[in-house]
C-alpha cells in the first residue's frame, strides 16, 4: 500500500474518511478473513455483514449462480443475530483504526428500531439501515418501495438512534425522487444506492426456478449502469444529500464514474469475491490517478452534471 | 494461510472422455499444501466467467500442483482449451484437510469421478500408510490411467456404474454396491470424495461403526468464507464448505441441506 494520499480524502456529509472505498455488506464477512490478506485499516471504512435481531440460517442451497457479467445470490441474510454480533464482532471492530460501519436488516419497522437502539453507546461510526429488505407486514414488499413504510421506519430509527445513519435502498426504488426526499426529510445523513437487483434464473433441466426462493439478487458489472443511473438521478434530485454508490464497481475507473455522477463514497461488493485484494488495488490506482492529474477526489463529486 | 499467486500451465492433458489433468507451476512459494485442500482458479477464456473455480488438489510437489478436472460448465470448458505456458491466477491453499491416516490398519478410500483427486493425494502424502482405493465413474470411458500412478501402498479397484454389454449400456450398480459385493475388508478409517449422494450413502453404511471423512463439493463465490454462498447445515450449526471444510466428519453433515 502506498503512503496515505490526502487527495483521496473523502467526505460523507460530516464524516471525513481517508479514502472513498468501503466494502459492500455481505461481501466482506466481518473483516477478519480479509485481515489475513491485508491490513483492512487501509479502507475508508469497514462495513460488517448485515445483522438481524434474531439468528438466521439463511436460504437453502443453491445460493450462487453466475450469469454473464454478474453473480446472483440467494444467501438470505444468514447471520447469528445482534447479541452474538455485539459479543463476538464489535470487540474486533473497535480495535480497528479506520471507520466502523454496521449494517442492520429488519423485517418489521420495530425490528429496525430495536436493532438501531441496541447499538447506541457502542463506538461505531455509522449504521447502514438496509431498507431494501422485504417487509413481512406488507407481503414482502421492500421497505423502500412503500413511501409510508419507508417514512415511518426512517422516522422511528432516527428518533431512537444517535448514530450517523445511512439508508440503503434498492436501485429499483420507484419513485426515486420521493425516497430521496423522505431520507433527507427524516434526518438521515446519507443514502446508499443500492443493493442487488432482483432477478431470476431457470434450471432448464428441472424446468423450475434455479433458486428455491425463486427471486435472487444480481450483482456485479451487469448492474453497474443501473446503479450509476440511480446515483445520477439521486444527485440531481438533491445534491446536498451525501450518496454512497454501490453496484458492479470493479475498478478505479468505475469509482471515478460514480464520483463524477454524484457519489462521495463507493461500496465494493462482487469484486471482493473475485479478488480479495480488489479494494486495496483500487485505492492504489485512485491514488496514482489523483497524483498524476493533480486533483483531489472531493473536487470530482458530481462534476459530470 | 491462503495466498494469491500466479501460476504457469506446464501441461493440460486429456486423460479420458471430458477428464483432464492440469499441471501448474506456482510462481511463488506458498504454505504447505495438504490432502483435502483446494485451489480457487481463474478460468477466464472465450466463455465469460467472473468467479474463480474451486478444484481439489491431486498432488503437490516442489512448486508444482496437479489438478484433475471434468468439463462440466463454462469455467472448465475454458480451462480445457488452455495451452501450456499460459498464466493463471489462483488462491492457494484453501480450506481444511484430511486427518492423518492410520498406520496400523487399512484406510478405505472411495472416490467418485474426479473426487478421486484428493484421495490420490492422500496416498502420495502418506507413503507408509496402506490404502484400499475404490474408484468409481459413471461411464467406463471416464476412466483415466490413474491406477498406473498409484504407489505400492495402494490396492486399486475400478468400477463404473454403467458398462457396455453386447452393445447395450447396462447399469452395473454403484461403487458402494461393488465394494459390498467384492470386499471383506474391515477398514480402520474411511475417506470419501465424489457426488453428494454417494458420500451420503457411504456415511449411512458405516455410521457409528468407522470414522468417515467426507470432502464436500459446492457452488462457491469467494472460496474463503465471507459470502456464505456454500453454507449448509451440520449437527453443530451452519458451516461453509470452503472455509470450515471441505473436509467434514460425515456423521455431522445434514445431507438434505446440500
Amino acid at each position: 500500500m502506498d503512503s496515505i494520499n490526502t487527495k483521496l480524502e473523502s467526505r460523507l456529509g460530516s464524516m471525513v474518511m481517508s479514502n472513498p472505498i468501503v466494502p459492500a455488506s455481505g461481501t466482506f464477512g466481518n473483516g477478519k478473513k480479509f485481515q489475513s490478506f491485508y491490513d483492512i485499516n487501509v479502507l475508508g471504512a469497514v462495513l460488517s455483514k448485515s445483522v438481524t435481531l434474531e439468528s438466521r440460517t439463511g436460504n437453502p442451497q443453491p445460493r450462487i449462480f453466475e450469469t454473464p457479467f454478474g453473480i446472483m445470490n440467494s444467501v438470505g441474510l444468514e447471520n447469528k443475530g445482534i447479541d452474538w454480533f455485539k459479543k463476538e464482532i464489535l470487540p474486533f471492530l473497535t480495535t480497528l483504526k479506520t471507520k466502523k460501519w454496521v449494517s442492520i436488516s429488519g423485517f418489521t419497522t420495530q425490528e429496525f428500531v430495536d436493532l438501531a437502539e441496541s447499538l447506541n453507546g457502542f463506538p461505531i461510526d455509522a449504521i447502514e439501515v438496509n431498507v431494501s429488505c422485504p417487509n413481512i407486514h406488507a407481503g414482502g414488499v421492500q421497505f423502500c418501495q412503500n413511501q409510508n413504510t419507508l417514512k415511518e421506519t426512517l422516522h422511528k430509527v432516527r428518533k431512537c438512534s444517535n448514530s450517523f445513519l445511512i439508508a440503503k435502498i434498492a436501485l429499483e426504488t420507484n419513485p426515486l425522487d420521493e425516497a430521496i426526499r423522505i431520507i433527507s426529510d427524516e434526518g438521515f445523513d446519507a443514502v446508499c444506492l443500492g443493493n442487488t437487483v432482483r432477478g431470476l434464473a431457470i434450471d432448464v433441466v428441472n424446468k423450475k426456478p434455479f433458486f428455491k426462493k425463486t427471486i435472487a439478487g444480481l450483482s456485479g458489472p451487469a448492474i453497474k449502469p443501473i446503479a450509476l443511473r440511480a446515483v445520477w438521478e439521486a444527485y440531481s434530485f438533491n445534491p446536498n444529500l451525501p450518496i454512497i454508490g454501490c453496484g458492479g464497481i470493479m475498478t478505479s475507473s468505475d469509482v471515478l464514474e460514480f464520483i463524477m455522477a454524484g457519489a462521495s463514497i463507493c461500496e465494493i461488493g462482487t469484486a471482493n469475491l473475485i479478488d480479495p485484494f480488489a479494494m486495496p488495488n483500487i485505492i492504489n490506482s485512485l491514488s496514482a490517478y489523483c497524483s498524476q492529474n493533480a486533483i483531489s477526489l472531493r473536487e470530482l463529486v458530481g462534476i459530470a452534471h | 494461510m491462503i495466498e494469491k499467486t500466479n501460476s504457469t500451465i506446464l501441461s493440460n492433458e486429456k486423460l479420458a472422455s471430458s477428464i483432464y489433468l492440469l499441471k501448474l507451476k506456482l510462481k511463488e512459494q506458498v504454505s504447505e499444501i495438504l490432502p483435502g485442500q483446494f485451489i480457487q482458479l481463474a478460468c477466464t477464456g472465450n466463455e465469460v466467467t467472473l468467479l474463480k473455480r474451486p478444484f481439489s488438489i491431486m498432488n503437490a510437489y516442489n512448486d508444482t500442483i496437479d489438478i484433475l478436472y471434468k468439463v462440466v460448465g463454462k469455467g472448465t470448458l475454458n480451462l480445457s482449451q488452455m495451452k501450456a505456458s499460459r498464466e493463471l491466477e489462483l488462491l492457494i491453499p484453501c480450506g481444511n484437510y484430511f486427518s492423518t491416516p492410520t498406520s496400523s490398519g487399512v484406510n478405505l478410500l472411495i472416490g467418485g469421478g474426479v473426487g478421486i483427486a484428493p484421495l490420490f493425494f492422500l496416498t502420495k502424502k502418506f507413503p507408509d500408510c496402506h490404502f484400499d482405493l475404490w474408484y468409481g465413474t459413471s461411464r467406463k470411458n471416464e476412466r483415466g490411467p490413474i491406477d498406473n500412478w498409484t504407489g505400492s501402498n495402494v490396492k486399486f479397484h475400478f468400477h463404473s456404474d454403467w458398462n457396455t454389454v453386447s452393445n447395450v449400456e447396462e447399469f452395473q450398480g454403484t461403487i458402494l454396491d461393488a465394494y459390498k459385493e467384492n470386499s471383506t475388508l474391515t477398514p480402520s478409517k474411511i475417506y470419501t470424495c465424489g457426488p453428494t449422494i454417494m458420500m451420503n450413502k457411504i456415511t449411512e453404511n458405516w455410521k457409528n461403526k468407522i470414522p468417515i471423512e467426507v470432502s464436500l463439493e459446492a457452488r462457491m463465490a469467494c472460496g474463503f468464507g465471507v459470502c456464505l454462498g456454500c453454507s449448509f447445515k451440520t449437527t453443530s450449526g451452519q458451516k461453509t464448505v470452503c472455509s470450515d471444510g471441505p473436509v467434514f466428519n460425515g456423521e455431522t453433515v445434514v445431507w438434505e441441506s446440500l
